[in-house]
């Protein structure tokens, strides 16, 4: 005699004995165990299901009503076991996307291209026409080439369809409000028949749930609002950096300025050409390959596309890490070129001056003068082809130490060393010339442009000796820097009047003073 | 060397008429593709839910009602892409095994 059960297989009622019973039910444990507590998995074993109320079915009949040990080795021998079931299968789809994942994803059209098939893949994931993508690409190309930009990068950065199972994703199902809903259903359900939401039903409230599941959405909302921000701003520093670099290269070339500074300028700055080049370039991609990767990471964040590309992400790194390099570099080589000041001293007696009162007026000075930057200006030997810089000077009036008038001159540079430094100053070019009572200067003094940067000053010092009368005409008041006197009255009030050193220093001075 | 081509063969089953999972099944046993019957169960849902694939319920007179299986026409233009690349690869295999014949 043995003691018999009632279960119900797929709505059947069967009868089956306590042995049968046992090895059925840890058979269903088992392959509960293997296809686990997901909504495929439940599905795999209703079918199974199915498949043994039908088998157990043909072997019921009216003389043998109750299912035995017997029949359910059979049927496990059928079925096979959980392991034989598995090792078929499971693998296999783990690899694969096709049954992975249904939704579309974002690949390149190899069998649909013009370029690189990035327009027909991005038509395919929105599902439009191609062509109209292509015109699309093509109208965004003429503000400032961003589309054709953003073609390149995407060109690099979207894998190509190359598997069927690819192609298949690339014009998968279209993401709809249905398909959205449905996978909502899913996700819903994957945590409904999970142990955590279990619990947490039993334990608190449903309302958790519902607002895990609204909370999901926004998160997911806000990254892709996060991501068309990212590549929003990416486009945005691109359009800025081509349009510089681009558009602003030949107006360096053909009209020789960006900015106020001359190329020139610019290019003796960086010692010579190649350096500027590589210096530019280098800073170009400094600041470009971080832009794309976060425009990288915004297209990733949008669309929904795996990457294979392991080598652009390198390359791209390394590319980074030289333009670093150089950056660093050159930065260093050029800023050491200022490290050092130094000056050069020159002092000349005048003794050709007899008078009792001296003129100073300026040289005469016929260079065509191009404003360059700040207070430099610039001119072009036009028959050396070389050009030079020029710069105002600081004149000023002391009180001499003898009865000499002297003239001094101190030209201020900076160099790698000192010695370089005096190199610099000893080639700054500066003139005086003495006519009858007459003190002619520079109104400029002239800089190789080579040496850009590094001359700092130069100044011109007169030394008065007391009793000596000193006439500024009003021309040299642009090379005239803070002369001192009793009254302290200002330089533009001192031009065109005769002034007096007196023991406390420069006095205006009056016919009547004299005679006092 | 199986991977793939059992789902190959269930696409290629359901080709021309629709079917219950057990007609399947003999098929495929017939063939000798398979020998448990449950190796079947995963792959038909996986390529249902892949959408390659769908089914409706059918009564039956002796027992539980049955999964009808048909080709969507995902399905159908997958199984055709199958059928090229399957081409494909008999060719190259027979150019491979048989080199002066061509």
């Amino acid at each position: 005699m043995k003691e018999t059960t009632t279960i119900n297989i797929s709505g059947i009622i069967f009868h089956i004995d306590q042995d049968a019973f046992v090895r059925l039910k840890n058979y269903f444990a088992e392959l509960k165990k293997r296809f686990g507590d997901t909504a495929e998995g439940k599905e795999i074993i209703n079918d199974i299901e199915l498949r043994i109320a039908e088998i157990l079915q043909e072997k019921i009949t009216d003389k043998k009503q109750v299912v035995n040990e017997e029949d359910i080795a059979q049927i496990i021998k059928i079925m096979g076991a959980p392991e034989d079931i598995d090792a078929d299968t499971e693998e296999e789809f783990a690899e694969d996307p096709v049954t992975e994942n249904r939704q579309r994803r974002l690949f390149r059209d190899p069998d649909n291209t013009v370029l690189g098939g990035v327009c027909s893949g991005m038509a395919h994931y929105f599902g439009i026409d191609p062509v109209l993508m292509r015109v699309l690409t093509v109208i965004v190309t003429i503000f400032y080439g961003v589309g054709f930009l953003v073609y390149i990068v995407l060109w690099a950065f979207i894998p190509k369809a190359e598997t069927t199972a690819q192609k298949l994703e690339m014009k998968g199902e279209p993401v709809t409000a249905n398909n959205i809903k449905r996978t909502i259903r899913e996700n819903y359900e994957d945590v409904k028949n999970s142990g955590a939401y279990k619990k947490a039903r039993d334990g608190v409230n449903r309302g958790a749930s519902a607002a895990g599941e609204i909370v999901s959405f926004i998160l997911k909302a806000i990254v892709i609002i996060i991501g068309i921000g990212m590549v929003t701003g990416a486009v945005v520093s691109i359009v800025a950096i081509v349009n510089l670099a681009i558009f602003h290269s030949p107006t360096i070339y053909f009209h020789g300025e960006v900015q106020g500074i001359f190329f020139p300028v610019l290019e003796a700055f960086f010692e010579n050409e190649l350096t500027l080049v590589i210096f530019l370039l280098s800073s170009i991609l400094l600041a470009l390959i971080p832009i794309l990767v976060i425009l990288f990471l915004g297209v990733k964040l949008v669309f929904n596309f795996k990457t294979n590309n392991k080598v652009i992400g390198l390359s791209a790194l390394g590319i980074w890490l030289i333009s670093l390099a150089a950056v660093i570099s050159i930065g260093i080589s050029l800023g050491s070129r200022y490290t050092h000041p130094s000056d050069v001293e020159e002092t000349h007696v005048l003794e050709e001056i007899n008078s009792e009162t001296i003129y100073i007026n300026l040289n005469e000075f016929d260079r065509d003068l191009q404003e360059s930057f700040g207070s430099v200006y610039i001119s072009e030997n036009k028959l050396t082809g070389t050009s030079y810089l020029y710069n105002r000077p600081d004149f000023d009036v002391r009180k001499s130490r003898n009865d000499n008038i002297e003239i001094e001159i101190t030209k201020t540079a900076r160099g790698r060393s000192r010695y370089d430094a005096q190199e610099v100053a000893s080639a700054i070019k500066y003139n005086y010339t003495v006519k009858d009572s007459i003190l002619y200067i520079d109104p400029w003094y002239e800089t190789e442009l080579k040496n850009v940067g590094r001359v700092d000053d130069l100044d011109i010092t007169l030394y008065l000796p007391e009793g000596k009368k000193i006439y500024f005409e009003r021309e040299i008041y642009p090379v005239v820097y803070d002369i001192e006197n009793v009254k302290h009255i200002s330089d533009y009030d001192m031009m065109g009047k005769t002034w007096i050193m007196q023991p406390e220093g420069l006095i205006e001075y009056k016919p009547d003073s004299v005679k006092r | 060397m199986r991977k793939g081509i059992l789902e190959y063969c269930i696409l290629s089953i359901l080709e021309n008429q629709d079917a219950y999972a057990s007609d399947i099944i003999n098929r495929l046993k017939e063939a000798e593709l398979i020998v448990v019957e449950g190796t079947l169960y995963p792959l038909l849902t996986r390529l249902k839910n892949a959408g390659l694939l769908k089914y409706r319920w059918e009564e039956s007179t002796q027992g539980p009602p049955r999964k009808y299986y048909a080709l969507t026409d995902e399905g159908a233009s997958f199984l055709h892409e199958l059928d090229h690349s399957w081409n494909n690869l008999i060719g190259a295999v027979e150019k491979i095994k048989n080199p002066e014949k061509q």
